[in-house]
């Protein structure tokens, strides 16, 4: 089930909302379970068979880290470790088996020359998701980490659906004490209202915002499969369109979720936070997809060694970090080479820092112009790195980076070209760029107007978080959520126009991983 | 205000809004799927409707059922009247035309099959280009037609967007009939050498200037079968399955105006239109065997209509190089249907011909033998010719 579906919110939503703080009234486990079934519901909703899948693998896990935690107590350390080390195998085969086999063997196929057909192999949806939410348990659980193990709370917090499909990545120890809390069972004004207007935001994100962006990413990068040497504007076009809707698909859907889970009292981590207000690619990777960075970092980067054994050993860590996080998001060397892009760009990144540190400036205090460049700079190296995150093999994203580059020329819109009295557009004109006999995929103004709307949201409006926190200094910022007649209008309004585009029902982006 | 508040005022206001917006929509019907209320000055004209006829059409179809079916781009879509009496057989046969605008062959190929499966067919005219016309996999466009659901219709921004367009132009002109027709550029018959002037425009001058000089007509060009062939599967499909129901098909290659023709054979190859509608007559052969059920019929040449000088506010035939009025199209009609035009029978006999690969060769022949008379006698043209072409 899609949250931007109707099903979902005038059917799915409120039921499930209604019926929990009813059953919350007499038994919190009953209640647990109804939201433990109906998280079921809203995953089978795609494909019922997977709930086999899922609760075999929430059984399994729940066991093994049982086993862990008796294992910890008794300070038996090498049957700890082993039996770790089954659990996290098993856990990584399963997703080894449906992610990569047809990855494998395809490539395989190239190397050796063999002929080995491809399995029909159906992904799972939100499987990466859910491993690596129990991988966390295992490993924590081994460490002593884990406090509570009620299975009904386990599986709720597994299979919990704000977070199951498409994260964010949850720690138990977050979200197993609030499923604990007697408060998250009574029904509570505050969190409806808050999580609704976070999920009108995030509905309005996708809805409003991705999915126009959409129409002028995708044409771009089919445009690169099918072939077609894509040029400078039509290539900028599409992969800035892409950025910003790749930031505001995946930031919707996190809203949208967050909001959701807080209707029901149990508040999610954040995952964004104005990632394209960063200065460097570390800042980032601090504001990107917050909840994956900290599994990333938490679970391999540091388990690697991270900056404890020498710089060169650290790049290493790096680079390989973010080669398996690349690798995680999809079976194809675009992720890969996306995941190695930005492990260069890390390494660059510290190795800076260290220059500058030697050189003995301030790394914190720079003047605008520098923070300005540094945003400039950080941002159009994100840029680059999404193409081949978005391309379907090498070769497109090539192409587009070309196009990017001015490699394969550059070509104006028909409609610029008949308004010849522009003195841009003459300018233009004088420097040799050629007009099309057509209109090109830049749809020059429309879109342009579209990616600077959207870019002014991302690097001058607050986000969510900022809007809805409670922690802010000043109470009277105006931009604070309250419970006012404002805020009514705006959500009102944001929910209207998000609602109206549902009919146009798409998919977000990070199912596919 | 407090949160309670709060939360109950956003549904109260979601509703309220929600409940307008579904009611806006329904009276006003932009996309004429309704078709139950209809105020002058409100909701009569329906100035959207052509943004949507891509989605709406076949949702429509699917309701009316028509036995008889324009199958087009939008060059039929403007010229043939859907309820032509000849067509529908004097009223008896209901007629719709699901020409759409910038419809390729790709898109044509899925409408007939998607009329094939939803309608109850009797006569369908085909629309097509000399060239390749291949197979289609028409899963996508039935998966998006499938999509448009009352809620679009109803509770889109899409919909409210075309509503409020609609009530704010009920001043302008007619785009569309309630049978699918279009009318498109008819009422601009002031700008006519300027719509002509930017066709040939957008033809010679970008992304390069073409030099393209119209073929010496005192030479007659030799007759010669085609090289290559070309991939006609998706004709030869939608032929098969149209026959095996018995159902008319009348194939009509869109005609150009005859400046245009000159165009295209000054620039390209004089003889490839010729081959490839050799290879379509063929096919169109193979599969009617005798049976006359379907007509390839091709009206390029030299007659008035086909010819007609493009001057502004004297141009009846034509809106551009390719779209024609419905007076031609009536008359296209008519010659499809009773081997001549009624109401023009003046016109020389090249006008519409039926096509089979047996005649083509002749066929070839008198349109340069034609072409030749008609430049020897109309000077003019060759001078209009260039002036566009400047």
């Amino acid at each position: 089930m899609l949250f931007n579906s109707y099903s979902f919110i005038f059917a799915y939503l409120p039921t499930t909302l209604i019926v929990f703080f009813a059953i919350g009234r007499q038994s919190t486990r009953l209640a647990s379970l109804w939201l433990t079934m109906a998280s079921l519901v809203f995953y089978g909703w795609w494909n019922p068979r997977f709930i086999i899948l899922l609760m075999l693998s929430i059984v399994f896990n729940f066991h093994i880290g049982k086993k862990l935690v008796e294992l910890y107590l008794d300070s038996q350390i090498y049957k700890k470790n082993r039996v770790l080390s089954l659990g996290v195998t098993i856990n990584l085969l399963l997703l080894v088996y449906y992610k990569y086999t047809n990855f494998f063997i395809s490539n395989l196929n190239d190397v050796l020359g063999t002929g080995y057909s491809t399995a029909e192999i159906i992904l799972p949806i939100g499987i990466s998701f859910f491993t690596f939410t129990q991988i966390a348990f295992l490993v924590d659980a081994s460490r002593g980490l884990v406090k509570e193990y009620d299975f009904v709370h386990y599986c709720l917090f597994v299979t919990y659906f704000p977070h199951l499909i498409a994260g964010p990545v949850l720690h138990h120890k977050e979200m197993m004490p609030q499923f604990a809390d007697l408060k998250t069972y009574k029904l509570n004004f505050d969190n409806i209202a808050i999580g609704l207007s976070i999920f009108v935001i995030g509905l309005f994100k996708k809805l409003v915002l991705a999915d126009n962006a959409s129409t002028y990413a995708t044409p771009v990068f089919e445009a690169a499969e099918n072939g077609v040497d894509v040029t400078t504007l039509e290539a900028w076009g599409g992969a800035l369109s892409y950025t910003l809707q790749l930031y505001f698909d995946f930031s919707g859907y996190t809203d949208m979720a967050i909001g959701s889970s807080r209707m029901f009292g149990v508040k999610l981590p954040i995952n964004f936070f104005s990632p394209y207000k960063a200065t460097n690619i570390i800042d980032f990777w601090r504001r990107w997809h917050i909840s994956l960075s900290r599994f990333l970092r938490d679970y391999l980067y540091i388990t690697l060694g991270g900056n404890r054994r020498g710089k060169i050993r650290r790049y290493i860590n790096l680079m390989l970090t973010m080669f398996l996080g690349g690798l995680w998001h999809g079976a194809n060397w675009t992720f890969v080479v996306w995941g190695c892009l930005h492990g260069f760009y890390l390494i660059i990144n510290h190795f800076w820092q260290s220059f500058i540190g030697w050189l003995g400036l301030d790394s914190k205090n720079h003047s605008i112009i520098y923070r300005i460049f540094s945003r400039l700079i950080t941002f159009v190296a994100v840029v680059f790195a999404w193409v081949y995150f978005r391309s379907n093999s090498l070769l497109t994203a090539n192409v587009v980076i070309k196009g990017m580059l001015g490699i394969n020329g550059t070509l104006l819109p028909i409609k610029w070209v008949e308004d010849s009295d522009n003195f841009i557009i003459r300018w233009f004109l004088s420097q040799g760029f050629r007009p099309t006999i057509s209109d090109t995929l830049f749809d020059g103004g429309p879109e342009l107007r579209l990616i600077v709307i959207l870019l002014f949201i991302c690097l001058f409006l607050p986000n969510t978080d900022q809007v809805f926190s409670s922690n802010q200094l000043n109470g009277n910022v105006l931009w604070i959520w309250k419970p006012n007649k404002c805020w009514l209008f705006i959500t009102i309004v944001m929910g209207f126009f998000a609602i109206l585009s549902i009919s146009d029902l798409s998919e977000f982006i990070y199912f596919q991983f | 205000m407090n949160t309670k508040k709060y939360t109950k005022y956003c549904i109260y206001g979601w509703i309220l809004v929600l409940f307008l917006t579904v009611l806006f929509n329904r009276l006003v019907d932009p996309f004429w799927y309704y078709r139950d209320i209809s105020i002058d000055g409100f909701n009569a004209i329906k100035t959207e409707y052509h943004s949507y006829e891509d989605q709406i059409k076949p949702i429509l179809i699917k309701e009316i059922r028509p036995e008889v079916l324009i199958v087009s781009n939008s060059y039929l879509e403007v010229g043939f009247n859907p309820l032509h009496p000849r067509l529908t057989e004097n009223g008896k046969y209901r007629g719709y035309n699901y020409g759409i605008g910038g419809a390729v062959w790709g898109k044509v190929f899925c409408n007939v099959l998607y009329a094939l499966d939803h309608t109850a067919l009797k006569t369908v005219v085909i629309g097509i280009q000399p060239g390749p016309l291949p197979l289609f996999d028409c899963n996508s466009q039935n998966e998006s037609i499938k999509k448009l659901q009352q809620q679009t219709l109803l509770l889109s921004f899409d919909a409210l967007r075309a509503s409020f367009n609609t009530v704010r132009r009920q001043h302008r002109t007619p785009t569309h009939n309630i049978n699918g027709m279009s009318y498109f550029h008819r009422n601009n018959g002031a700008q006519i050498e300027q719509v002509f002037k930017n066709n040939f425009d957008r033809y010679v001058k970008y992304p390069v200037v073409k030099n393209c000089k119209p073929p010496d007509f005192h030479k007659i060009p030799s007759w010669s079968y085609p090289n290559t062939s070309i991939d006609t599967d998706g004709l030869k499909k939608i032929l098969d399955s149209l026959i095996a129901r018995n159902i008319k098909v009348k194939l009509v290659v869109y005609p150009n105006h005859a400046l245009w023709m000159e165009l295209l054979m000054g620039c390209g190859d004089i003889k490839e239109r010729w081959q490839y509608l050799y290879q379509i007559a063929s096919v169109v052969d193979s599969v009617n065997k005798n049976s006359g059920l379907i007509e390839l019929w091709d009206f390029q040449g030299t007659s008035e209509m086909l010819t007609e000088r493009i001057v502004n506010g004297h141009v009846k035939y034509w809106q551009d190089v390719g779209h024609f009025n419905y007076e031609m199209g009536d008359a296209m009609l008519d010659m499809i249907y009773e081997d001549k035009a009624a109401n023009f029978s003046h016109l020389n006999d090249n006008f519409g011909v039926i096509l089979t690969s047996a005649s083509i060769i002749d066929r070839f022949y008198s349109f340069f033998e034609n072409r030749k008379v008609f430049l020897e006698q109309n000077p003019w043209f060759l001078d209009d010719f260039n002036k566009f072409v400047k």
